[in-house]
């Protein structure tokens, strides 16, 4: 607060000295209690309420300004004296079009840049989510107490506790993630990413159907097959049609009664992650929950994610104390399940955007310091233009002019510069929200309340216009009355030595910025590079992947749906152009489930410390085909089926993390999952028969995880990637798939297909994003710094051209001359340079969080920056050295 | 002040709110733009800036004024706060302008372009 409240009272300086007498102390006053205010509702507010009140503040000013003038001067012969005095600026700053471009092109881009990323951030972090009193819904799920992991979903018979015990939640919901097939007469069939969702998901929410009805409490029972549509598959599977209501449809072979539509709105929830549906894109349904389902009401399986809105008066940090005794409870019922757990809540939204919200700081951060570059470099341009004046208003002093018709003047110049900067600050915006929109990546959380709000459109050329008021008038208006300078005193080489201090630190704080930006770039583009070049220990060339989803039960046990797969990959691979089809529950670039085991003949683990892996089944050949090294043992064949002994293959990470030091091959491990998901006779021991590399499977930043992985043919799953590998292009081979799969099952639906090779590079999207955004930035910032050394440099050594026409008169060699006018240019970016450098230092921790195999003081970055700058800096001072060093002294005495 | 209402007319929209809440209790700064905002269903959100200007204004214009004393229910608040109530004529221009704007709305409803009863 202490920030915002200094950054207003600065503001405020700006404004009338009127204004500020009169209600500097009462506004303040204000924005303490509007922040206070806030501040209750939570960061993200009190964030909003600040850039709200600095942003309209100076357009507030500006205006207060105006009234003051038209109070000062009498209002007839003001509107002709502002007339004179707007066309007489336009003549001054038409006499130098290059100097005038360059300052409309700095204020207009830099302001136009920062509101673009303002849009995004706007959109992503501060803006309301489409749902009612929003900012009351939390997400609570399960930690570790010991904190480390993130947290987790909890389970069914957690969130039912809580729902019935918590007072600081006044209603909590449910939702887990779940898929069904749609097959009817007539329609294509459908793969549905559907919510499971207890009875009261939408009263929670506070969302109302506009069609039909929700569910009700006993429909929670699993008695009813009763279906909620999202808007857009009301309108894209059945055209929007209200009478669907009341209808029944086939989804995984049993009949579904649709009782309501929602509305267009983003709702949580899709899989087991927060992300927000956009309910106006995408086609999803939801069923209610069944509590008579001991894995989704019981203790075991974490698959719940659990919403709830806050009571009146209650806050997060209170349901999250509440919640850890109801948690608490929970452990000393059932310790198996519940040691070393605990509650974790959080805001919903920012358990939606908090993984984004370092790097679109990261960027706003960027973009402020264009602006700030921009702006000392269009203060600094005014600055030497009115150093040019001095005598021009000296002039006009002695002949009576009062200081306000000075600043009038100077108003107006500015009034015009500002005007250009506004005109081309909308167009970059617009422009620049339209292209970054389409450069967004796919994934980015709330991605579709990015968009041009008209306050934004309306405020950005405002704001240019008041940074090109504000930075226009400061140089006149921070020369004292009583300023000496009369006509003729002092000589040109001795006038504005102050002005030429001042513009020479405003010169070295451009190239400071310019270097902090470079350095941020470097590393981010580093950071990049070596994301690409990480080893995901598999090779993703030349894969096609297709997702499947085999209906639980369509085709009988075990060994029923073991045939069908194998029969899928037999029938694809029959197809010219196919090398290798591969069946697995992930591919090999992901890893999204787990399991608990033991190994047999070790002692029985403490409840809450049984050991679990990534549990990974695929085919036999997957080894081979993707290239994965065997360590040691052997890899599956197509006779490790139902009828061989149970077998498993281990990766290096899993031996080094759970047998260290221990001879894996042989050894047995205890997991139930298989008989869990099949029943009867399914085996509970494995024996390790080899043991594999490791693949990065968790991310490209993460280390490779632990893994066990099982053959498809001993334990196939009915939810299943299917992987080709292609002679040539994947995406040529799609059609042939799905007639295979037509051929073999008409009810089943293709549900996706990607390529291995996209899907990794989709996981480096937002790095490649961020980086080039940044490297962005830091070319502006560049471009603006040198031109700024540039015009100080040549602006001082055409100031200097009397200096420098008598040494040469008295027999200076011109290479001297020209190496004293480049050194003292060196100089000064030598010293921005430093201070950059410095803050560059200091500011590296910062990207720590968003940078990958890069230290934020990595020497290559640090040392390409200092070439860069200084060969601009070379370049931008030897043009005018070179020009002074190169004219005939006689005539460089003459030129005054 | 025998000035005439009218010559203000009409008044901007957030000038016609302040008076509004400003008719309905004496208060300071923050206090109006909370009941402004309330008052307004969320729809007007003056920002602090916009408010001491308007508030300038209003005062030049003889609107509102300055307390000299704080309403007595707030006995024992800050004593530096400054609290603000609507003048006479601040009223006669505040009923103006509802007249000027229900005689409006009136004539938007005659030719069918708002909805009310039928």
């Amino acid at each position: 607060m202490r920030l915002l409240l200094a950054l207003v009272r600065g503001l405020l300086r700006l404004g009338p000295a009127r204004f500020r007498d009169r209600f500097g102390a009462s506004l303040l006053e204000t924005v303490e209690d509007g922040w206070r205010a806030a501040r209750r509702r939570g960061r993200l507010a009190a964030w909003g309420f600040a850039g709200r009140t600095v942003a309209d503040l100076p357009p507030q000013l500006a205006g207060a300004w105006m009234e003051r003038f038209r109070r000062t001067t009498g209002g007839g012969t003001m509107a002709g004296r502002w007339d004179m005095d707007l066309r007489h600026a336009a003549r001054a700053l038409a006499r130098r079009p290059g100097t005038t471009a360059v300052a409309v092109a700095i204020l207009g881009i830099g302001v136009g840049a920062a509101a673009t990323v303002y849009a995004v951030v706007d959109g992503v972090l501060l803006s309301p989510m489409d749902m009612p009193g929003d900012d009351r819904l939390v997400l609570a799920q399960d930690r570790q107490a010991s904190g480390g992991d993130a947290p987790f979903a909890t389970t069914g018979g957690v969130y039912l506790t809580w729902r019935r015990e918590s007072r600081t939640l006044e209603g909590v919901a449910a939702m887990m993630g779940w898929t069904m097939n749609l097959t009817e007469p007539g329609l294509e069939p459908f793969r549905l990413r559907s919510g499971l969702v207890s009875a009261n998901f939408f009263d929670v929410l506070g969302v109302e159907p506009i069609v039909g009805r929700t569910f009700r409490p006993e429909e929670e029972r699993g008695l009813h097959r009763v279906m909620v549509l999202s808007h857009a598959l009301w309108t894209g599977r059945y055209g929007a049609d209200p009478d669907v209501v009341g209808s029944v449809v086939d989804a995984d072979g049993e009949a579904w009664e649709i009782i309501g539509v929602m509305p267009p709105l983003a709702l949580p929830g899709r899989g087991n992650s927060a992300a927000l549906v956009d309910g106006s894109r995408v086609r999803t349904a939801w069923v209610p929950m069944n509590l008579e389902e001991s894995w989704q009401s019981g203790f075991r399986s974490h698959l719940v994610l659990a919403l709830g809105r806050l009571a009146p008066g209650a806050t997060v940090e209170q349901a999250r104390d509440e919640l850890a005794v109801l948690t608490d409870a929970v452990r000393r019922e059932h310790p198996e399940n519940y040691t070393g757990l605990t509650a974790h809540v959080t805001s919903l939204r920012e358990a939606i955007v908090g993984d984004v919200r370092g790097d679109l700081l990261v960027l706003l951060g960027g973009v402020l310091l264009v602006v700030l570059a921009g702006c000392i470099n269009l203060g600094n341009l005014l600055l030497v233009r009115s150093m040019d004046r001095s005598r021009e208003r000296a002039v006009r002093r002695a002949l009576g002019a009062g200081r306000g018709s000075l600043v009038r003047l100077a108003a107006a110049e500015s009034l015009l510069l500002g005007l250009g900067g506004a005109v081309v600050a909308a167009g970059v915006l617009v422009l620049g929200v339209q292209a970054l929109g389409a450069a967004l990546p796919a994934d980015l959380p709330r991605r579709a309340a990015v968009s041009l709000r008209p306050g934004v459109l309306v405020l950005t050329p405002l704001v240019a216009l008041a940074l090109g008021l504000a930075v226009g008038l400061l140089p006149t208006l921070g020369r004292s009355v009583g300023d000496p300078v009369g006509p003729g005193s002092g000589t040109r080489t001795t006038r504005g030595r102050r002005e030429q201090r001042t513009s020479r630190v405003l010169v070295a704080g451009q190239v400071a910025l310019a270097c902090t930006l470079l350095v941020g770039s470097g590393l981010l583009l580093r950071s990049v590079r070596s994301l690409a070049s990480v080893d995901l220990g598999v090779s993703t060339d030349r894969t096609l992947v297709v997702d499947v989803l085999l209906p639980q039960g369509r085709y009988g046990d075990r060994r029923g749906t073991a045939d069908f797969l194998r029969r899928l990959e037999e029938g694809v691979e029959g197809l010219p152009g196919a090398l290798e089809a591969l069946v697995a529950y992930d591919p090999p670039t992901e890893g999204t489930w787990t399991e608990q085991f033991t190994i047999v003949g070790d002692p029985e683990p403490e409840p809450g410390d049984t050991p679990g892996s990534f549990y990974r089944p695929v085919s036999p050949g997957w080894f081979e085909t993707m290239d994965i090294p065997v360590v040691a043992g052997r890899t599956f064949t197509e006779d490790d089926d139902l009828d061989g002994p149970p077998v498993v293959v281990v990766n290096q990470a899993w031996v080094r993390e759970h047998m260290p030091g221990r001879e894996p091959l042989g050894a047995r491990i205890h997991m139930e999952t298989v008989r869990n998901n099949w029943g009867g006779d399914a085996p509970v021991e494995w024996e390790i028969v080899g043991v594999v590399g490791d693949v990065r499977f968790r991310g490209l930043r993460a280390e490779p995880g632990d893994a066990v992985y099982f053959s498809g043919r001993q334990s196939p799953t009915t939810f299943t990637r299917f992987l080709v590998r292609t002679e040539g292009d994947p995406e040529a081979l799609l059609p042939g798939v799905q007639a295979v799969l037509g051929e073999l099952d008409p009810r089943l639906p293709l549900a996706g297909a990607t390529t291995l090779e996209r899907e990794v590079r989709a996981a480096t999207a937002q790095d490649r994003f961020n980086a080039l955004l940044i490297l962005a930035f830091a070319a502006a910032a560049l471009l603006v710094a040198s031109a700024g050394l540039y015009g100080v440099l040549a602006y001082a050594v055409a100031r200097r051209r009397t200096e420098v026409g008598v040494r040469m008169a008295m027999g200076a060699a011109p290479l001297r001359v020209w190496r004293m006018l480049v050194l003292e240019g060196l100089a000064l970016a030598g010293v921005g340079l430093a201070v950059g450098l410095a803050l560059a230092l200091l500011t590296g921790g910062l990207l720590g969080s968003v940078l990958y195999g890069v230290s934020p003081r990595d020497p290559v970055v640090l040392g390409t920056v200092v070439l860069v700058l200084g060969g601009s800096a070379l370049l931008a001072a030897a043009v005018p050295a070179t020009r002074a060093a190169s004219a005939h002294p006689a005539e460089a005495l003459q030129s005054d | 002040m025998d000035r005439d209402p009218d010559s203000l007319l009409p008044l901007k929209p957030d000038v016609l709110l302040i008076l509004t809440v400003l008719a309905e209790a004496e208060r300071h700064g923050y206090a109006i733009l909370q009941a402004a905002e309330e008052r307004s269903g969320g729809a007007i959100r003056l920002r602090p800036g916009a408010l001491y200007r308007r508030l300038g204004w209003m005062l030049d214009q003889g609107l509102i004024r300055e307390l000299d004393e704080r309403p007595a229910e707030v006995e024992g608040e800050d004593r530096r706060r400054r609290y603000y109530g609507v003048t006479a004529f601040g009223t006669r221009v505040a009923r103006a302008e509802a007249e000027r704007m229900a005689r409006a709305v009136e004539a938007a409803r005659a030719v069918g372009l708002t909805g009310g009863t039928p």
